[in-house]
């Protein structure tokens, strides 16, 4: 086993596992079970197609795709083959050219209504210094696009042999629900954790609190990792009352701060479900974690590959799996290799309880806003002279977005909130759509709802 | 007073303005689920539903209710389950708010 640098042959050990668990399911897509056997079969078909494509080692390929069989064989024949994956969710609504700018994408490949495979040449060099270090050490690559402080999202690069080191670690074989996607490191780490384990992936149709606790009843899932906000509207709409979840036994919640009075319902709810606090960053990876109980948000994060440390009421943390950098932005490690999360954190003892995030990303059920993108599209408006786009607390969705705007002519707020909500539907997905918006009355509202907007510390 | 028919009027109101400017196809009365499996409107929807119902609830009564409240949110019997549901909770909250 290759532990250090790059490996001969990436993933050898994870498709040996497969090939000696081939006839258990794997995936569960569009009520079909797919085994490992079939599996393998899509992978060494994707291996083909990219080789008669002329794919190369170290190449930055885009992955464009929700979880399939076709899309998850694809996934690990790119990183069999030592390229360096950018994987985008088909809901991603920014502009993908963009994004495969940022990571200097040279080929994507989208998987289409029939799960076949669609690639695009694209006529771009391979310039940074980092995906070149990454192209001679000869490792697989991960891209991911990760929250940043500025408008725009932030481009991370892993070296895959580092970030996938944990997952030769046998662990529990479990049947997973895929709830987040493989565009974020939270849902990369789930799929991982599953193959590695040879359990099986199931994927969802639709992310509602129906669709999800049918899934878990019908497949019989064992462990759902999602975010507070679905918890939340689980609850409230009663989903989890009308079908069977007896076979559920973990459900980990990770993505935004939880409230304790939705983890006591929870509790209530779920008696003997481990409940269960996860705690990842896309510049970190996911590191183990350990709830004191299924209703305590008291939390002990670490595992071998990490150091924590708090430093002003804030998380610092060491990894030996961190990215390699950003492609668009200056490393945020310390020179000792330390990464200030911004979590705000209680301490009691070895014991630590998040309180929010100091940064201007609005976290919407999970999903995040940057302001900034709200605001372009608003300014497209006709008669909006200025715009600041905020947040507000909200029982749902923990925050939900709030726009502050000023016109050239008067206008009546109720129209202009309507004509605001229309153009924004038409261009952003629903949860980046102002919920409430104000009229500006002079230029010192305006300062001070931005002053407020920075320093901000509530949850996110 | 606020009587229920102009409670549920403000809010059928509310749910077309989200159709419209969400471009979804949602057939409104007394009857259209707000939440689950059989409903046209998602999450979000229904925050901007509710955030918009109770403005109008606010500015027409001169009250001050919070419609989506943790109170709200652990009733077994969700009141955001329906136009039907929310309207009578919007007329509790206001009864509520005048008696105190």
């Amino acid at each position: 086993m290759n532990w250090g640098g790059a490996t001969a042959r990436p993933l050898a050990w994870l498709l040996e596992r497969f090939e000696a668990h081939a006839k258990d399911e794997a995936v569960i897509w569009r009520d079909r079970a797919a085994t490992y056997r079939q599996l393998l079969d899509r992978i060494g078909e994707a291996r083909e197609l990219l080789k008669s494509n002329g794919v190369r080692r170290g190449e930055v390929v885009l992955l464009d795709a929700d979880f399939s069989p076709a899309s998850i064989a694809m996934l690990v024949a790119l990183i069999a083959e030592a390229t360096i994956v950018v994987p985008l969710a088909a809901h991603v609504t920014a502009d993908r050219d963009e994004l495969g700018e940022i990571a200097q994408v040279g080929r994507s490949i989208e998987i289409n209504d029939r799960d076949q495979y669609e690639v695009r040449t694209i006529d771009r060099p391979t310039a940074h210094p980092l995906l070149l270090r990454l192209q001679k050490e000869g490792s697989p690559g991960l891209v991911l696009f990760s929250s940043g402080s500025s408008g725009r999202p932030k481009a991370t690069l892993h070296n895959l042999d580092f970030l996938l080191n944990k997952f030769k670690v046998e662990r529990h074989t479990q049947r997973m629900i895929t709830f987040l996607l493989f565009d974020h490191i939270g849902g990369f780490n789930t799929l991982m954790y599953t193959l590695s384990n040879h359990g099986c992936v199931i994927t969802l149709e639709a992310r509602d609190p129906e669709t999800v606790c049918r899934t878990i009843a019908e497949y019989r899932a064992e462990v759902l990792p999602t975010s507070p906000t679905f918890l939340r509207l689980m609850l409230m709409s009663g989903a989890h009352r009308r079908h069977d979840l007896s076979s559920l036994k973990v459900i980990n919640y990770a993505t935004e701060v939880m409230p304790q009075a939705i983890l006591s319902q929870l509790h209530e709810a779920f008696p003997k479900v481990d409940l269960r606090q996860s705690y990842g960053l896309s510049e970190l990876g996911i590191l183990r974690s350990q709830s004191r109980s299924s209703d305590s948000l008291w939390v002990k994060v670490g595992g071998e590959d990490y150091q924590t440390r708090i430093v002003d009421g804030q998380l610092h943390i060491k990894a030996r799996s961190s990215m390699m950098g950003y492609l668009n932005a200056p490393s945020p490690f310390t020179d000792d290799g330390w990464f200030n999360t911004q979590d705000e954190v209680e301490v009691d003892g070895e014991w630590i309880r998040f309180k929010g995030r100091r940064s201007s990303i609005i976290n919407v059920g999970g999903e995040k806003v940057y302001p900034e993108e709200v605001e372009a599209v608003i300014l497209e408006v006709s008669n909006i002279s200025d715009v600041t786009v905020g947040k507000e607390p909200h029982p749902f969705t923990g925050n939900i977005v709030v726009a502050q705007v000023r016109t050239r002519e008067p206008e009546d707020l109720k129209e202009l909130t309507k004509r605001i909500r229309a153009h924004c539907f038409s261009k952003l997905p629903a949860f980046k759509v102002p919920v409430k918006v104000r009229m500006e009355e002079s230029d010192q509202v305006s300062e001070r709802f931005k002053k407020k907007r920075s320093q901000d510390h509530s949850p996110t | 007073m606020a009587s229920h028919e102009r409670l549920k009027s403000l809010l059928m109101e509310c749910v077309r303005e989200y159709a419209e400017q969400a471009g979804v196809q949602v057939k409104i009365d007394e009857n259209t689920p707000l939440l689950g499996a059989d409903s046209a409107v998602d999450s979000l929807g229904l925050v901007m539903i509710v955030t918009g119902f109770e403005a109008k609830v606010n500015e027409t009564f001169d009250s001050g209710i919070v419609l989506a409240n943790e109170s709200a949110m652990s009733m077994r019997r969700s009141p955001f389950r329906s136009v039907a549901a929310l309207t009578e909770y919007a007329g509790q909250l206001l009864r509520e708010a005048k008696a105190a």
